[in-house]
């Protein structure tokens, strides 16, 4: 049990200090309760009394479905050297144990103060750093496999982008089994530095999935992120960004996919700290059956930071009476000369519409996943990085494909 | 056999009547043209031939080629030959244009048994007849009438009967909003699909669309029945004495 095994990796005296707060801080606080703000709409109280078993030893001998070009592979949280690829010029990766610089980013408060963080941190084995410089043209792929009932993976990883350097990194989540993935991601963008950032969480319906990512971006960074939950009975994407210097300019967009019963939470933190930054955070959830989404989107703009252009919209879809909407947009403003916006919607699918596509031929069936698709192509046409896009539209084209078998 | 035939058929909305009673028989090679006062019935009639939810037929039924089409949804209605051009043709932000006539003309050929439309013919066949409309290639390109002049949907709704070739039409007030060059297009384009194949039917406010295509029949359609039919002096009368007389003879 992870409780068990936390203890007596603390016992055994062999965790670095990173860990071994981390460990700490979990031991005492447990999973997040219901009553905390940040989990009033995702109840935890399930995975509370699971006895789930991490891995640190898990070693995948092969893997034929991996992507081509440049990869990183984690198995059940921890890194797989030999199924990963060399990387291109301008990457290396390093143990974590080996760069105590990279490690340090691990505490960091949004992570040390945050439950899954610190269980992750906590558990974490072989733990990867990746340093960025450079431009670097063709994408990373990193794959999270995690498999097994009852299992738990924890993978750990700290990504630094240095000034000046771009790159696009696609992050894949896959796994089976009813266990629990919890992926810690801290990356720190550099000055002037560009991340274009993909991520496709389809584990299988009755994975858990929670992760958490803090990012610091630094004076003029731009990150362009696009991401897709497909995956998991429970699902948690929690970004916990900070915008350290000056025009930053940062575009989010997040898709879920829910059906049957699942749940699936986008959280995120958007922090202007400093003037004349613009974040841009847009999610698109589409919820079917008796399926649960959540969007919690907090954005602050410190006194100092005039001239911010913060803006987050929530669209949610929903095609069953049964499923439910939770949205909580907040700004907390201490700037007075800004431009920020929220808001978030909730609607079904027009009747006028499905009528018109229908009166042409059309079948009820494939007219309503023609106006899924428009719903979401509103958002992905804005996108222009195909690298990003493909494997996003790929997993939107599978769950909606699933839909029209369904019906 | 005829076409259509619409035998006493009465609808409504929720608890309101709007259909008391039509009686119609179209048969294939005619154009029977229909007016009537705004609130008449005439696009309710239209949505209830073409399998609109939310009306409920009360009594009478509708056959297509000696077929009560009554079960039928919307799209197997289309898929058997029924096309409406809508007096009011919606849009579809995120739906493209090309993808869209293309989902509608393969439905139809799935349902015969045929193959997928060949790409590149279909691309052809759309610029072809587009060209012919006066439609322009960014139209095609664009979301389903998303951004278009009102014009610009009344051609594009005949630009998709075109595509779907309807054994039949129902055309509701396919000229308003058309300038008068417009009209003569759009009219040009309607009449290129006339034939002994098809059976049309034409709502209109305007004699003028009726100079253009020229109906076997006009009917008068007031109050959910159709009080009058006639043959295309009847639109003149309409067009002199408005339709108070044929209310109060009625
Ligand atoms: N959804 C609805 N709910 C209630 N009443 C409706 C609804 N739709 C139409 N009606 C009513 O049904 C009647 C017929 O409407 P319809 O649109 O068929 O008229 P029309 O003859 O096409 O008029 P116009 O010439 O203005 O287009 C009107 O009185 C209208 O108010
Ligand atoms: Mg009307």
């Amino acid at each position: 049990m992870l409780h068990d095994q936390l203890k007596s990796r603390l016992d055994e005296g062999q965790l670095s200090p990173v860990s071994k707060g981390a460990a700490t801080r979990f031991l005492e606080g447990g999973f997040p309760k219901p009553q905390e703000e940040a989990w009033r709409f995702t109840n935890l109280n399930a995975l509370r009394d699971r006895s789930f078993v991490a891995m640190p030893d898990a070693n995948l001998a092969a893997a034929d479905d991996l992507p081509d070009g440049a990869r990183l592979v984690f198995y059940n949280g921890v890194f797989q050297a030999h199924l990963s690829s060399d990387l291109p010029q301008g990457m290396t990766v390093v143990p974590l144990s080996e760069d105590a610089a990279l490690a340090a980013r691990l505490d960091d408060e949004r992570l040390s103060g945050h439950a899954i963080a610190n269980l992750s941190v906590g558990m974490m084995t072989a733990g990867l750093g990746l340093r960025v410089s450079g431009d670097v043209e063709s994408p990373l792929h990193v794959v999270f496999r995690n498999d097994g009932a009852d299992t738990s993976s924890h993978a750990v990883l700290v990504m630094d982008i240095a000034d000046e350097a771009s790159c696009t990194v696609i992050e894949h989540h896959h796994g089976t089994g009813d266990g629990l993935s919890a992926p810690v991601l801290s990356i720190t963008l550099g000055k002037s530095a560009r991340f274009n950032h993909g991520r496709v969480q389809s584990e299988d319906e009755n994975r858990n999935h929670l992760a958490v990512m803090a990012m610091d971006i630094a004076e003029k960074g731009q990150y362009n992120a696009l991401s897709v939950q497909t995956g998991s009975a429970l699902s948690r994407a929690e970004n916990r960004i900070a915008l350290k210097g000056e025009d930053v300019d940062l575009t989010m967009t997040t898709l879920y996919l829910a059906n049957a019963k699942q749940v699936m939470d986008v959280t995120s933190l958007v922090d202007h700290q400093m003037p004349n930054c613009t974040s841009r955070q847009i999610v698109r959830g589409v919820l079917d059956d008796q399926a649960k989404g959540i969007f919690q989107g907090k954005v602050i703009v410190a006194r100092d930071a005039q001239k911010t252009d913060g803006n987050q919209m929530s669209r949610t879809l929903l095609l069953s009476r049964k499923c439910e909407a939770d949205a909580k947009p907040e700004l907390e403003i201490y700037a007075d000369d800004v431009a920020c916006s929220h808001g978030a919607t909730v609607g079904e699918i027009d009747d006028n519409h499905l009528f018109y596509l229908m009166s042409r031929g059309i079948s009820k069936t494939d007219a309503r996943q023609m106006l899924i698709e428009a719903f979401l192509a509103d958002v992905l046409d804005d996108v222009d990085n195909e690298m990003l896009k493909a494997p996003v539209e790929a997993s939107v084209a599978a769950w909606l494909k699933a839909l029209g078998d369904k019906a | 056999m005829a076409l259509l035939e619409i035998k006493d058929l009465h609808a409504s909305i929720g608890d309101t009547e709007i259909l008391k009673g039509i009686n119609l028989t179209i048969n294939k090679g005619e154009v029977h043209a229909i007016m009537g006062p705004n609130g008449s019935g005439k696009s309710t009639l239209s949505y209830v031939l073409s399998g609109r939810d939310g009306y409920e037929v009360t009594g009478g039924d509708i056959l297509l080629d000696g077929e009560s089409i009554l079960e039928l949804e919307a799209d197997e209605r289309a898929r058997a030959g029924m096309f409406l051009a809508f007096q009011y043709p919606v849009e579809l932000p995120g739906v493209g244009g090309m993808s869209f006539l293309r989902g509608a003309v393969n439905a139809r050929r799935r349902d015969e048994g045929l193959d997928d439309i060949d790409n590149l013919e279909f691309v052809k066949m759309v610029r072809a007849k587009a060209g012919a409309l006066g439609i322009k290639d960014d139209m095609l390109k664009r979301a389903v009438n998303v951004g278009f002049s009102g014009g610009e949907k009344k051609r594009y709704e005949i630009l998709q009967m075109a595509m779907l070739e309807p054994s039949m039409a129902i055309l509701d007030e396919t000229d308003s909003g058309l300038d008068v060059d417009a009209l003569k297009i759009v009219s040009e384009g309607v009449n290129a699909l006339r034939g002994d194949h098809i059976g049309m039917l034409v709502i209109t406010h305007y004699q003028r669309l009726l100079d253009h295509i020229v109906p076997d029949h006009v009917h008068i359609l007031a109050g959910g029945k159709i009080l009058k039919s006639g043959d295309k002096n009847l639109a003149l009368e309409v067009e002199k004495t408005g339709y108070s007389g044929f209310i109060d003879a009625a």
